[in-house]
């Protein structure tokens, strides 16, 4: 019967479970027999789901340590794997389930090397449940501690590369557990990202994507695209190994799928995988980014930009792909010349814009051929549908990324926009949208909206495309029409959507392009501000208090402040009229208000992050997008000088320098000429002087450039040469720590050993030396009482027969008297018997004598019975020194203890030192890191002030530019007056000839 | 199968290295003393069932007792168990001041991640020391607790086993109390407050059978 079974049959049915588990926990640590582990480790799996705290705290170690201990037995390995993922799995229902023990459990891997490396190892098992398992458990980990556990498999001797492996794995489970674990294995760390990449996972996952069927290949498909996303995020040097390892055509191939009807059920995953492909290829164009244009040509060479364009434009794809399409091809072209060329030669298929999506699919023409701007007007400004929304933004975009960086490009597509316009053509026109605002351009406010954001983007900042938007006029004056410009025929729209009160989206399109296009440009404002009747709607619809949308307001409040900024003395509505228009009428805290709480308004100040969240949340009606983001920078960026601008002096003026020249004055002296012609000498020279300066410093400022180009190169080459010796010193540390912590730590170890063995031999010896001690004492106690007892003996036996003797003594004594009278007596009485008398008499000397023997012999025998006693107490004065002896032994003995006592006691201070000298190895390691990374701050701070230098020297150059630029002014200005005095003075000199020639002698 | 208790309450030992926290646990939950500092890495834990009052039908709260490493190295390991703790026993080692000092920093981290409710108790461990080690007066922590809001203070010696039942039936009688005011949730499960209901449940049952029998 097995154990469990044992246990089992023992317990009472409702026994508690808890000591159940706590003897099998006993078992599964104590037992010397594999089957007699197994068994307790198959109870305990049976208790993981319902008593996972009991089973964790008891039994984890001995779960765990069974994984390297038991590791040829694969069945037990299996369960050991179970039960522990059983520990895992969270359970609300279950009290005994709590997050805690997924975390401690997870420590108790992370926090011990040795149990990842044994789990690490266990992936390589062939067993396919050991596999999986054990993949599955780490997944689990690092879902619960990432970086540490990604520090541990990055610690473990091949650890990427073994968990890679898996990816290998021909059992779907393995594999996908695999992919899975990768995942979440390099998510934002670029280290293990580049190991990663170098275990050549893009060709593996490249590989099953292939092998799932591409596009159409299901979640799994998914997942491997969701682990390209992870080693291509941000990480320029798996970019580049992606880059010229060939896989840019493998990534286009995926995009190579046949433009045709899709069953519905499998659309939305395939969807899905065409969506997180583009967004792959997005991570390697993102504008700005390092190595953006290098990709953007490699792309481009691949034919994704071709690819993108397909799915963009076919009436199969729907709107969210064909965004997200869009949108790739925005930052594929972005910024970059020799695409955006290319670019505008491309062609697409065309699309009826005002037809719905399903009809169009069947309807599609594959001859029918648009070029792709085209393509783009139509869908962004013609294509109502609100599905389309996306779509139509991230066609915007497209284009925002065609002009971006190009003036070329832009004035063509504005030269091309005005013909097309002023032709009459029918097609999608950014031009046209703006001027007119007609019923079906009020149906969809965003036409509007988004023609004022391309447009926006052909002349922001661009001096030239806003010059040549502003001169064109379109009336033909002969014939008797109206000339207006395109400033005119816009502010005359937004007007009437003010007093109609349109959709604000149409009303804020309007407004973001008049406050960029005007901005710094004082004709523009001139040619608004020949409409005085603008200004008064515009003022109105600011002090407006009833149902007034704040952020139009504030839009209108902070473009008349830029109209006042740029307005000049000589403006149709001069700066000293418009001043108290503003200052008075609307009033200036009603303008700082409104122009405040435009600012403060989430849609401007969040703007960033609502981009982000409009995205997901999507309900019925239009979207909640109502600003462009290079307004918004606009605005942010200007925001303190437009609002400012209302307490600015209407007699001091901004710009004046487009417009030009004052007038000629009159009635000038002549002296005033000659001041003015020595003026212009000085001048002249002045000029001249700057010239050269500023020849010089130009020559300085590429010296200047070379040098700190130089500089910065060297810099950064020992910015990089110390941090690889940074790296190289860490490195190096690290190995040498952890060498000296080993070596430290097995001298411990050994001492530890030591100090145990010598305390147990010392104890040992104590023992010993007590015991025998002991013995010895006891012996010698028995001994000394024996003897003792054998005096006492003898003593009293002695003392017996000494009495008896003298008893004996006496009574012969008391006899021999006796006799001795009688004999007397008889001697006494009888004469006659003298002789007999005598001859008893001599009997009885005789008598005495024997008895005086007796006597003597009895004296005799007392000495030498004395003597014994003496001789036996002798003796045992000798066994009490023996005695002493032996207490003296045991006492050296204890002394003996107390001295390996006291070396043990060293030898634990010496683990001390060792500690300690572990310790400051330690912080020396910390200290040389640190000086290692302070030295490269250092640099990189030299590296900035040489920038900072550089930055200076160019102000320099600007500023000489600036005084050049104005004394040329100044002296064209010169020349000008002195022709008007010349002029004059050739008319002076008919009527007062005398007095000329009096000035020229004189 | 019932459970022999009615709440499962979660309770965390902190407080520097080698001041007893350990200790104090395996006293409490095997009742045996370990004179050797085997240094816990990140956090070890064990339980305990503790009667509420001494009455037979008590009702019992069963303390999860989470032990953590006091070593700086796992400061960042330690504070995850932190949060959704019902009771804490902040430790120092009344024969080394620095211990106490840094109970401050101890105190501000678990006010920091654990709940608002949180029952703390201070405990000075090792008095069996005796005053000729002693380095912090039992007035001046006192003093300390109340200054700190904390309330209960009391030293134990997980050696000889003085005050350390006391420590947690006093944490396991607070958190008792707080249940039976209201201060917590129970259904709310980021506290670490459970209740039994299977035991809960069972237990009415046998208040009804006791008093169908009386009448
Ligand atoms: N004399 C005495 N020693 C104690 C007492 N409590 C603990 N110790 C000793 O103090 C040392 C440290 O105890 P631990 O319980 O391991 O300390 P800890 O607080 O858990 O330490 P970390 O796990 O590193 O945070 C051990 O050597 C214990 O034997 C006590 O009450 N009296
Ligand atoms: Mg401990």
């Amino acid at each position: 019967m097995s154990l469990l079974g044992i246990l089992q049959a023992q317990a009472p049915p409702k026994q508690d479970a808890t000591s159940t588990i706590q003897t099998l926990c006993l078992r599964l640590s104590t037992s010397t027999l594999l089957e007699d582990r197994r068994a307790a480790i198959m109870g305990l799996r049976s208790f993981a789901r319902e008593y996972k705290e009991t089973v964790a705290s008891g039994g984890l170690r001995g779960l765990i340590s069974t994984l390297s201990k038991d590791s040829e037995d694969v069945d037990t390995i299996k369960v050991v794997l179970e039960t522990l993922l059983l520990l895992f799995v969270k359970d609300e229902s279950n009290s005994e389930s709590s997050e805690d023990i997924a975390l401690w459990l997870t420590d108790e891997f992370t926090q011990k090397q040795e149990n990842i490396t044994v789990l690490i190892e266990l992936v390589q098992d062939s067993d396919f449940y050991i596999r999986l398992y054990a993949l599955q458990l780490l997944v689990a980990i690092l879902n619960n501690r990432p970086s540490r556990t990604q520090e541990c498999i990055l610690t473990a001797p091949l650890g990427i590369s073994r968990l890679v492996s898996a990816l290998d794995d021909k059992r779907d489970a393995i594999r996908n557990e695999g992919i899975l674990l990768i995942i979440n294995l390099s998510n934002g760390h670029t280290d293990i990202q580049k190991l990663i990449a170098f275990e050549n996972a893009f060709e593996r996952m490249f590989s099953i994507i292939e092998l799932e069927g591409g596009v159409d290949g299901g979640i799994i498909v998914q997942d491997c695209l969701q682990l390209l996303n992870n080693l291509l995020s941000f990480n320029v040097s798996n970019q580049s190994y992606f880059r010229e390892t060939g896989c840019v055509p493998r990534l286009a191939k995926l995009f190579q799928f046949a433009q045709e009807p899709v069953p519905s059920y499998a659309k939305g995953q395939s969807d899905t995988n065409i969506e997180y492909a583009m967004r792959v290829c997005r991570l390697f164009v993102v504008p700005g980014g390092l190595g953006a244009a290098a990709n953007q040509n490699a792309f481009f060479g691949a034919g994704i930009l071709h690819l993108m364009l397909v799915i963009a434009f076919s009436g199969f794809s729907d709107f969210p792909v064909r965004a997200e399409a869009l949108r790739t091809v925005a930052d594929l072209i972005h910024e970059n010349s020799l695409l955006q060329e290319n670019f505008a030669q491309m062609k697409v298929q065309y699309l009826d814009p005002t037809i719905l999506p399903e009809v169009q699919a069947q309807q599609n023409n594959p001859d029918d051929l648009c070029y792709v701007i085209e393509g783009l007007l139509d869908l962004a400004l013609l294509n109502s549908s609100i599905h389309a929304f996306d779509a139509r933004l991230a066609a915007c975009r497209c284009l925002e990324s065609y002009f971006a960086g190009n003036q070329p490009v832009r004035l063509h597509f504005l030269n091309h926009a005005i013909n097309l316009h002023a032709q009459g053509d029918e097609s999608a026109n950014v031009l046209t949208c703006l001027i007119n605002l007609d019923q079906d351009s009020r149906g969809d406010p965003y036409r509007v909206w988004l023609a004022s954001v391309i447009f926006l983007h052909l002349i922001y900042s661009d001096e030239e495309a806003k010059n040549l938007a502003t001169s064109f006029k379109e009336g033909d004056a002969d014939a008797g029409e109206e000339v207006v410009t395109v400033i005119q025929s816009i502010s005359a729209n937004l007007v009437a959507a003010l007093e109609h009160n349109y959709d604000p989206r149409i009303i804020i399109g309007y407004l973001m392009l008049l406050c960029t296009w005007l901005f710094e440009d004082s004709p523009a404002v001139d040619d608004f501000l020949n409409e005085a009747s603008s200004v008064q709607s515009l003022v109105s619809t600011v002090k407006q208090s009833s149902n007034s949308n704040v952020l139009i307001q504030g839009l209108c409040a902070f473009f008349l402040g830029i109209l006042y900024e740029f307005s000049h003395k000589d403006s149709p509505l001069p700066r000293a009229t418009l001043h108290p228009i503003l200052a008075s009428r609307m009033g200036r805290d009603h303008y700082v208000n409104k122009v405040t709480k435009l600012r403060e308004n989430p849609q401007v100040r969040d703007f960033e992050v609502f981009r982000e969240t409009n995205r997901r949340k999507r309900k019925i009606g239009l979207p909640e997008v109502y600003f462009d983001h290079t307004f918004i920078d606009f605005l942010k960026d200007n925001y303190s000088r437009v609002l400012r601008a209302i307490d600015k002096d209407p007699g001091l003026e901004t710009h004046n320098t487009i417009n030009g020249i004052p007038h000629a004055l009159n009635g000038i002296s002549v002296e005033l000429v000659d001041s003015l012609k020595a003026q212009l000498e000085d001048k002249d020279e002045e000029l001249q002087k700057l010239q050269t300066t500023c020849l010089t410093l130009e020559q300085k400022i590429t010296q200047e450039q070379h040098e700190s180009q130089r500089t910065k190169e060297a810099a950064a080459a020992e910015v990089q040469k110390a941090n690889a010796a940074t790296e190289a010193l860490r490195l190096q540390y690290d190995v040498e720590l952890r060498a000296t912590a080993q070596k430290a730590r097995s001298e411990i170890n050994g001492l530890e050993g030591q100090i145990q063995r010598t305390r147990w031999e010392a104890s040992e010896a104590a023992r010993k030396a007590k015991e025998y001690g002991d013995s010895e004492v006891a012996g010698l106690r028995r001994r000394v009482a024996e003897s003792e007892a054998a005096t006492e003996k003898e003593k009293a036996e002695r003392a017996g027969e000494v009495q008896r003797a003298k008893a004996e003594g006496e009574k012969a004594i008391e006899e021999v008297t006796s006799r001795l009278h009688s004999a007397e007596k008889e001697a006494l009485f009888a004469h006659e018997s003298l002789r007999k008398s005598e001859e008893h008499a001599r009997e009885s000397d005789q008598r005495l004598k024997t008895s005086e023997e007796a006597l003597k012999a009895a004296n005799e025998r007392i000495a030498s019975l004395e003597e014994g006693s003496r001789r036996q107490k002798s003796e045992a004065t000798i066994l009490q020194e023996a005695l002493t002896a032996a207490q003296s032994r045991l006492e050296e003995c204890t002394k003996q203890q107390a001295a390996s006592e006291a070396q043990i006691k060293d030898l634990e201070t010496t683990l001390r030192a060792l500690e300690a000298s572990l310790i400051k190895e330690q912080s020396t390691h910390v200290r040389i890191l640190h000086e290692a990374q302070e030295s490269a701050a250092a640099l990189e701070v030299r590296v900035k002030e040489l920038d900072a230098r550089l930055s200076d020297a160019e102000h320099a150059r600007k500023e000489a530019d600036e005084a050049a630029k104005q004394s040329a002014a100044e002296l064209d200005d010169l020349f000008i007056v002195l022709g008007d005095l010349e002029e004059k003075r050739e008319g002076d000199k008919v009527f007062f000839p005398f007095a000329v020639c009096e000035i020229y002698s004189g | 199968m019932p459970q022999p208790w009615d709440y499962i309450a979660k309770v965390v030992n902190i407080g520097d290295s080698g001041c007893g926290k350990s200790s104090l646990t395996i006293r409490l939950c095997e009742g045996r003393f370990n004179p050797t500092h085997d240094v816990t890495i990140g956090v070890e834990f064990g339980s305990r069932i503790i009667p509420v009052d001494t009455s037979p039908t008590a009702q019992k709260i069963k303390l999860q007792i989470w032990d953590t490493a006091g070593q700086e190295s796992f400061r960042a390991i330690t504070k995850s168990y932190f949060r959704g703790a019902t009771g804490a026993l902040l430790v120092y080692d009344i024969s080394r001041r620095a211990t106490f000092t840094h109970a401050t920093e101890w105190l501000e981290e678990l006010r920091g991640a654990a709940d608002a409710n949180i029952s703390i108790i201070l405990v000075g461990n090792k008095c069996d020391l005796g005053n000729d080690k002693r380095e912090v007066p039992i007035e001046e922590a006192r003093a300390w607790a109340e200054g700190n809001g904390i309330k209960a203070f009391v030293e134990t010696s997980a050696k000889t086993g003085e005050g350390v039942e006391e420590a947690f039936v006093d944490c396991a009688r607070e958190i008792y109390r707080n249940i039976k005011s209201g201060v917590y949730d129970l259904n709310d499960k980021s506290h670490g407050i459970k209740t039994n209901t299977a035991k809960t449940s069972l237990s009415m049952d046998e208040q009804t059978k006791v008093r169908g029998g009386c009448c």
